[in-house]
């Protein structure tokens, strides 16, 4: 059987996330605290973020990655939560670092 | 040479022709002005300062004085004005002595980026440093002034300066600004302090301003390391509460509240980042002055 009529799924490209390269980012975190602040020159900006926002920014600061590389990293952290649904949650939390300006991303 | 050497009219005489030139920790501040009541304030509050001859350097040149003209007959005001310049609308008259204040706090608060500055009181105790960040009315002034008058070394009642050199307060003492209620609380708790004169329907309520132990005047060369960052909360009658506060929301508030923050960049990032680190993080309630100074008095000194 031919595969005329039928529509090819194609694989979404995936977003690679990554610091914003004109610019360091500065952390601050204190032992037994759940939440960090980020500092970013660029802009002079300070923001108060969650331990999952800052565990982000460090995985990035070493590389870009994908959400599914980072759930690689990070995932196990969310408990039992369905990888799909902690994938989607990181492509959200990701796209709040990008609103503010502390993260761009590219298609491979 | 100290303000208190000079006789009334000596003091009047100088504000009115070339500044008296008043010593106060890091900066050297030259006031001019007509107005007796200048004079009287000065006198009073900063009778223990140190002068400089008014021809050499200082930091900030000041004026206090009422504009000319018919609505000075209508409406008496009384301007401020920094290096020539007016920086604020005319108050009315009788607020002289507290526009010198506020004035003085606006002068260093704008131009003085060689320290971060935060809108915190600070005092200090065996060398160490304790800010008291807070909103208005959050009763840090009344703490200040108590803890003052109870053995404290006054740094600042508004402004904590952390220089980026050896990470230390740098003690700028100056007059306590007390508002409303708190007033009438310093006069009951701590009698022999002298407070200048009550100055009704400013922007603030009532002020008056406590002057500074001699004792903090005189060891306004002598930083402090900073030790514990109090958030104080004042609540009629409540027990003394100390909790454990978080120090990324400690550092965020800091933040707030400091005025060059975002003009030091990342070097106010990592000053602050280091202050916050050494320091231990509390929210502070207090219902009575008593309970809130011997909880001061044993708060615990850090390891260093």
């Amino acid at each position: 059987m031919g595969l005329e009529g039928r529509e090819i799924e194609q694989p979404s490209p995936q977003r690679y996330w990554q610091i914003s390269p004109d610019t360091e980012l500065f952390l601050a975190h204190w032992d037994n605290e759940e939440e960090a602040v980020v500092y970013q020159p660029g802009s002079g900006d300070t923001y108060l973020i969650n331990d999952i926002a800052r565990r982000v920014i460090i995985i990035l600061q070493e590389s870009s990655a994908s959400a599914v590389d980072i759930y690689d990293r990070i995932g196990a952290s969310f408990g039992a939560l369905p990888r799909q649904e902690i994938i989607a949650q990181l492509e959200n939390l990701l796209s709040g670092l990008l609103k503010v300006g502390l993260v761009r991303f590219h298609y491979r | 040479m100290k303000v208190s050497e000079l006789s009334q009219d000596e003091i009047r005489s100088r504000l009115q022709s070339n500044g008296i030139s008043l010593v106060i920790g890091p900066y050297t501040l030259c006031v001019q002005s007509k107005l007796n009541d200048v004079a009287e304030g000065i006198s009073l509050l900063y009778a223990d300062y140190p002068l400089q001859e008014a021809a050499l350097f200082a930091d900030f040149h000041i004026s206090i004085e009422s504009p000319t003209g018919l609505r000075g007959f209508l409406k008496p005001q009384v301007n401020f004005a920094f290096d020539g310049h007016v920086p604020f609308k005319p108050l009315p008259r009788e607020q002289a002595v507290p526009l010198l204040e506020w004035g003085t706090n606006w002068c260093i608060g704008n131009y003085s980026h060689q320290f971060i500055i935060i809108h915190a009181a600070v005092i200090e105790k065996n060398g160490f440093a304790a800010l008291l960040p807070g909103q208005p009315g959050a009763g840090k002034s009344t703490l200040c002034a108590g803890l003052v008058s109870r053995g404290w070394r006054l740094l600042s009642d508004e402004l904590t300066l952390i220089s980026p050199y050896d990470k230390c307060v740098v003690p700028v003492p100056r007059p306590v600004s007390l508002k409303n209620e708190s007033i009438d609380v310093i006069q009951e708790f701590a009698p022999d302090a002298l407070i200048g004169p009550v100055v009704r329907d400013t922007n603030k309520g009532t002020v008056a301003h406590m002057k500074s132990p001699a004792e903090s005047v005189k060891q306004a060369n002598i930083p402090a390391i900073p030790a514990w960052i109090v958030f104080p909360r004042y609540k009629s009658n409540a027990p003394v509460t100390l909790m454990q506060r978080a120090k990324g929301r400690s550092f965020m508030e800091l933040a707030e509240q400091s005025f060059n923050y975002n003009i030091l960049g990342a070097d106010g990032f990592k000053l602050l980042k280091h202050t916050i680190d050494n320091c231990s993080c509390y929210n502070f309630t207090y219902g009575h002055l008593n309970e809130a100074i011997d909880a001061f008095d044993s708060l615990p000194i850090p390891k260093c």
